[in-house]
């Protein structure tokens, strides 16, 4: 029994410092592996800063002004181009506007056509709006649209075949 | 079955004895040796905690790069940034090439290295000796192609500086040891070197496209007038902040030496000048701030005035009564001295001292001046100061302070660091919206800030500024045309002048303040031969404002607004 009983313990005892060394040599692995990992963290994070570094050397202001005359059609706005909104930039009144809410970017809405908006400001009945409208559709249609396409056509043409 | 016991007797018992007893012993000590292994084992393994001091670590601070932090813009563009630059050492001892081949080898790499050079290095008795300090990574790769033991390369690092010259003035430089010379890197060495904080930026006010503007107007309009020197300076009016600062001549921080001369100076910062006119804002707004003027209110500016032994003339004359408007859009001298004796010598000094004209302002730099006082104060030096005579302070001091006046009325220090942290991408949401801070100071009222925006505008319409318009936008602005002391003896250099502009747009809703000066321009034909502001500092400003506008997303404004219409200069009657 005593033996029995003495060899177990001996037993565990050695399974005991055998898991032990192999668990403090996995340790000492994964401590190394991080090591390792962590230089080259650091060796990363230089590249990166040699990258950031080159970046802001090569989008120098003046090298990008330089290269965007070069290579671009494109140039720096003009105060001209700008408006205080979009509502300025038509002469309509009672405009409607829509914007996102997220970034209030707003957009101009379509409206009915100028000269219907005119004609409504000065005939006051609705029916006859849509009566004078049918009436100017009629005359106007026939000639006019086919002269317009005949003209688009052949403006299209030049310009693709750049004569 | 019952086991067999045998005994032996007489000597050859003995013997058996002695032998068992030894084995025994040898047992037991064996026992006893491997037990302190194992509880040696045991105790490592369990009790002994793990130590990283047993494994060499990369470095001290964590990084392989010496830990200073860098300096970004307000978009987070790297403005300075330490990178390895490698230097160069031989070790004699060790060189396996004839030393001729590799002085060759050494010229060829490094332009300014001869073969001479290298020899004499070669030669001399020491052992280890300095050929080249940061190495490009060209000329690294160049010399590990030579692949001599002898040449010896160790880490080092260099501060560097992308943008050149641009920010040459903001943010100073570094010299070859690494230690701050001038600017941001020198105020700030503190932060930007400790260890805890290299991964954290200086996040700067300056935006690097608005610099790039300013510099490029500045440098042309420097050429233009051959001027001795030219210096411009973009403040934001509501918050205080820096958005660009040039000053030419300028340097290249990347050679490690800084400013080397008097004419580098940092003309913004450094420079404190008569300023002329742009005073004039000041001394009008004090008087109506006090009460002591009226906009309707006028004066006789027929004659020219003598005061304390100098007759002093207006440079745009109208001979005749001018009206508070009147004298500061055609820029009276004559008018703003009575204003001034008006006003009176306390309230005008007191005045003036709380826009903190009389101190060096808080910017984040070291190298600023304070301003050159008058000694005394007594009628001339009111007459004198009033139109920025006799009193020399720098262009920040007048940005700072016009900035106040145009802005509802608070003195907000100006500043080189970015206020508002938000993320690059939520700043066209959040800037509009940034709070004012409390480090402001209320000099003047908001309506007598009102008056003065008017009042700027029309100087731009109608007046001196004519030539700073700006198609689409409104924009407020007051010439300054100062004669420059001799430098050796007494008196005024009539041929030498500081042409500045400064202006504020939109000046509906102030939001930036441009300021541009030219240090001593020469007349050309284009202007006639003028060299007054109007001429030679209006326009160039006028540039920078409509190249600045569309970039930041200034909104236009329409021509001829209701607002200006009540507005008219009329020719003043006698108070």
């Amino acid at each position: 029994m005593i033996k029995i009983f003495a060899a177990f313990a001996i037993l565990t005892v050695m399974i005991s410092i055998g898991s032990v060394y192999s668990l403090k040599q996995a340790t000492y692995n994964l401590e190394e592996k991080k090591r390792d990992i962590r230089a080259k963290i650091l060796m990363d994070r230089e590249e990166i800063k040699v990258l950031k570094a080159e970046m802001s050397y090569l989008s120098r202001p003046e090298r990008l002004e330089r290269l965007s005359r070069r290579h671009l059609v494109l140039a720096a706005t003009t105060t001209n181009q700008l408006a205080q909104d979009v509502g300025s930039l038509t002469i309509r009144d009672n405009i409607q506007l829509a914007s996102r809410p997220v970034d209030n970017f707003q957009l101009l809405l379509p409206r009915q056509k100028p000269f219907l908006k005119s004609f409504l400001k000065n005939k006051k009945s609705a029916h006859l709006v849509k009566f004078d409208q049918s009436i100017n559709r009629e005359k106007e249609v026939p000639t006019s649209k086919e002269n317009f396409n005949l003209k688009s056509l052949y403006v299209n043409n030049i310009i693709k075949t750049g004569n | 079955m019952k086991p067999i016991d045998l005994r032996m007797e007489g000597t050859h018992q003995g013997a058996i004895e002695i032998a068992r007893n030894r084995i025994i012993f040898i047992i037991v000590l064996f026992t006893i040796g491997f037990l302190m292994l194992a509880v040696k084992l045991i105790s490592i393994g369990i009790f002994q905690a793990h130590s990283s001091s047993y494994y060499p670590t990369v470095n001290s601070n964590g990084s392989l790069l010496m830990a200073r932090a860098d300096i970004v813009d307000r978009n987070g563009v790297v403005l300075a940034t330490n990178l390895k630059a490698p230097s160069l050492a031989v070790s004699k001892r060790n060189l396996k090439s004839p030393p001729k081949e590799i002085a060759t080898k050494i010229a060829a790499i490094f332009p300014e290295i001869t073969y001479d050079d290298v020899m004499k290095i070669l030669r001399n008795k020491a052992n280890h000796s300095w050929i080249k300090r940061k190495l490009t990574p060209k000329q690294l790769y160049a010399i590990k192609q030579i692949g001599d033991p002898g040449l010896e390369i160790s880490d080092a690092e260099k501060r560097i500086y992308p943008h050149g010259r641009l920010l040459a003035h903001v943010l100073g430089a570094l010299n070859i040891d690494n230690k701050p010379l001038s600017g941001i890197e020198a105020y700030f060495d503190g932060e930007l070197s400790d260890p805890a904080k290299s991964e954290e930026p200086i996040t700067l006010s300056i935006d690097i496209r608005l610099q790039h503007i300013l510099n490029q107007e500045l440098s042309l309009y420097k050429e233009k007038f051959l001027a001795l020197g030219a210096a411009g300076i973009i403040l934001d009016v509501t918050t205080g902040e820096i958005l660009a600062l040039s000053s030419l001549p300028d340097f290249d921080p990347n050679d490690g030496k800084g400013p080397l001369s008097k004419v580098e100076l940092n003309r913004i910062l450094q420079g404190s000048y008569e300023l002329g006119s742009g005073f004039k804002t000041f001394t009008i707004a004090s008087g109506l701030d006090n009460n002591v003027i009226r906009q309707v209110d006028s004066y006789d500016a027929t004659y020219p005035l003598r005061v304390g032994g100098f007759t002093i003339r207006d440079d745009h004359p109208k001979k005749r009564w001018l009206s508070v408007q009147e004298i500061f859009v055609y820029s009276s001298n004559i008018g703003t001295i009575k204003i001034a004796q008006d006003i009176g010598i306390e309230i005008q000094k007191e005045f003036f001292e709380k826009l903190g004209l009389f101190s060096k302002t808080k910017i984040e730099v070291f190298e600023k001046t304070s301003p050159q006082l008058p000694k005394q104060w007594g009628p001339t030096e009111l007459a004198t100061t009033a139109f920025g005579h006799g009193i020399a302070v720098t262009p920040l001091h007048l940005a700072s302070g016009v900035a106040a006046m145009v802005n509802g009325g608070r003195l907000i220090p100006a500043t080189l660091i970015r206020k508002d942290i938000v993320p690059a991408a939520l700043l066209n949401f959040v800037s509009s919206k940034v709070k004012p801070d409390n480090t402001s100071r209320q000099v003047i009222s908001s309506k007598t800030s009102e008056i003065m925006r008017k009042l700027l505008h029309f100087a731009v319409e109608e007046g001196t500024g004519k030539k700073a318009k700006v198609e689409g936008y409104e924009i407020g602005g007051k010439t300054g045309t100062a004669i420059k002391p001799f430098e050796n003896k007494r008196g005024y250099d009539d041929k030498a002048v500081i042409s500045s502009f400064i202006s504020i747009f939109p000046i509906n809703d102030p939001k930036y303040l441009i300021f541009a000066m030219l240090d001593e321009p020469q007349g050309i034909e284009e202007t006639f031969n003028l060299i007054s502001a109007g001429m030679t500092a209006a326009p160039l400003v006028g540039n920078i404002i409509s190249r600045v506008g569309p970039l930041m997303g200034i909104p236009t404004t329409h021509k001829g607004e209701k607002e200006y219409d009540d507005f008219m200069l009329v020719s003043g009657t006698r108070k």
